[in-house]
């Protein structure tokens, strides 16, 4: 169904508008308002927490931390960006800083080039029958390939963007996304 | 795969900032003369370009179950600050350990007690048998099958101790003019003591009624007299 151009803005402007109502309301302790949020949100949420992680479980604590961080930190927020933005570089976090604990508490697999690597992904590696299409090959990245991957070519983050989240250099981001090209072209070739 | 003017690792090397579209017009000329002419290079561009788009495309993806619940859970959850923790931790520890100590104090009484208790049930248990038996022996009749088990019915200990004194006493009284006129006034003289003791126990127990110390003093006082009292009983008559 065609719409027309100014329909389609008048649209636009309407959901921001009710966006802005929602983030006063949740600012103001409304559970429904942030509910209503949570709903608009959610996908692209978890979407990021399961190509970051690469494990659809722990994805789905990671976007319940998620909303429940954003919830403590609306204060935070000053409307200097979309609520979408500052909320997905939210959830980068809450992923980020979820991989710094685990790494702490579990014994971790480095690869030869240093990479820290889960025991699951390793063996994913080993057999390409497992490997079925782009969003699987992504799943089976090395984890540090697999961020920059993420940020990059699916969330549209730039190097240095990505090069502030991760602590690394932007010239480290450019490297391991191309190497996660790389890998998944050879994955999805087989 | 050679060209004249780029070897295909040299376009390796360039190939990030290609596809980043960051390279300089040079190697960018350079680059696309060898693209032009290498199949190899030209296809794994074509692949990279692909991939990068198929990615930019990939769908949402959708929780398996509806999370608002859990989120809505905590978020009623009251947010405590770490200040605040810590210091409700601390009274936390502090409640603990008056507890702790009280249960400690608990324990001890309780097991004082009970030790205590069963040590006067076992005394009256012994001196009841002896008392029945000290008349059975008196009167030449045969011993009583049934004994009433006093410490049974739960009587209080001072009450224990004060009927069963009551009873040996009016033994040893009756068998006043059976013993030796010395033994006698060497039991009266131990029975002044104990006595003397058990008042000034009891005096003590009175200021300080928590006094372990002081119950116990009591309580062997008081067993005293009673085993003197038992053994003046069973004393053989005047020989």
């Amino acid at each position: 169904m065609l719409v027309a151009p100014f329909e389609a803005a008048n649209d636009a402007e309407a959901a921001r508008a009710a966006e802005a109502a929602d983030i006063a309301g949740a600012r103001a302790g409304e559970a429904r308002a942030f509910e209503r949020l949570y709903r608009v949100h959610v996908d692209r949420v978890f979407s990021l927490c399961v190509r970051m992680s690469g494990d659809r479980a722990l994805a789905e604590e990671l976007t319940q931390d998620c909303f429940v961080r954003a919830w403590e930190r609306l204060a935070s927020f000053r409307g200097e960006s979309a609520f979408g933005t500052w909320l997905y570089r939210l959830a980068v976090n809450v992923v980020l800083n979820a991989r710094k604990t685990a790494g702490r508490a579990r014994k971790r697999f480095v690869t030869e080039d240093g990479d820290e690597e889960p025991s699951g992904e390793r063996e994913t590696h080993r057999n390409p029958g497992t490997i079925l299409d782009l969003e699987a090959a992504v799943a089976a990245l090395p984890p540090g390939a697999r961020r920059v991957f993420v940020l990059h070519d699916v969330q549209g983050y730039r190097h240095e963007e990505i090069a502030e989240m991760l602590g690394i250099t932007s010239g480290g981001s450019k490297a391991q996304l191309h190497r996660a090209r790389l890998l998944l072209r050879g994955a999805l070739e087989r | 795969m050679m060209t004249p003017e780029m070897q295909c690792d040299a376009f390796d090397a360039l190939l990030p900032d290609y596809l980043e579209r960051t390279l300089d017009p040079a190697n960018l000329a350079a680059a696309r003369l060898h693209l032009a002419t290498c199949e190899r290079c030209a296809a794994l561009v074509r692949d990279l370009d692909d991939i990068r788009a198929r990615a930019a495309e990939l769908p949402l993806l959708a929780p398996s179950r509806d999370l608002w619940p859990d989120i809505e859970s905590r978020l009623t959850t009251p947010v405590i600050s770490l200040d605040e923790r810590r210091a409700s931790a601390a009274v936390r520890r502090r409640h603990w350990m008056v507890n702790a100590a009280a249960a400690a104090v608990l324990v001890l009484a309780t097991a004082t007690a009970s030790v205590v208790g069963v040590r006067m049930v076992d005394r009256w248990q012994q001196t009841n048998q002896l008392h029945v038996a000290t008349k059975n022996t008196n009167t030449g009749g045969p011993a009583n099958p049934i004994v009433k088990n006093v410490a049974a019915e739960k009587v209080p200990a001072n009450v224990t101790y004060e009927r069963e004194i009551d009873a040996l006493r009016t033994i040893v009284r009756d068998r006043r003019s059976q013993l030796d006129p010395k033994t006698v006034a060497v039991i009266e003289r131990n029975l002044s003591v104990i006595d003397s003791a058990i008042v000034e126990s009891r005096a003590a127990l009175q200021k300080d009624p928590k006094s372990a110390f002081l119950a116990d003093q009591l309580d062997h006082a008081l067993d005293t007299k009673l085993t003197l009292l038992r053994t003046v009983a069973l004393l053989p008559a005047r020989t």
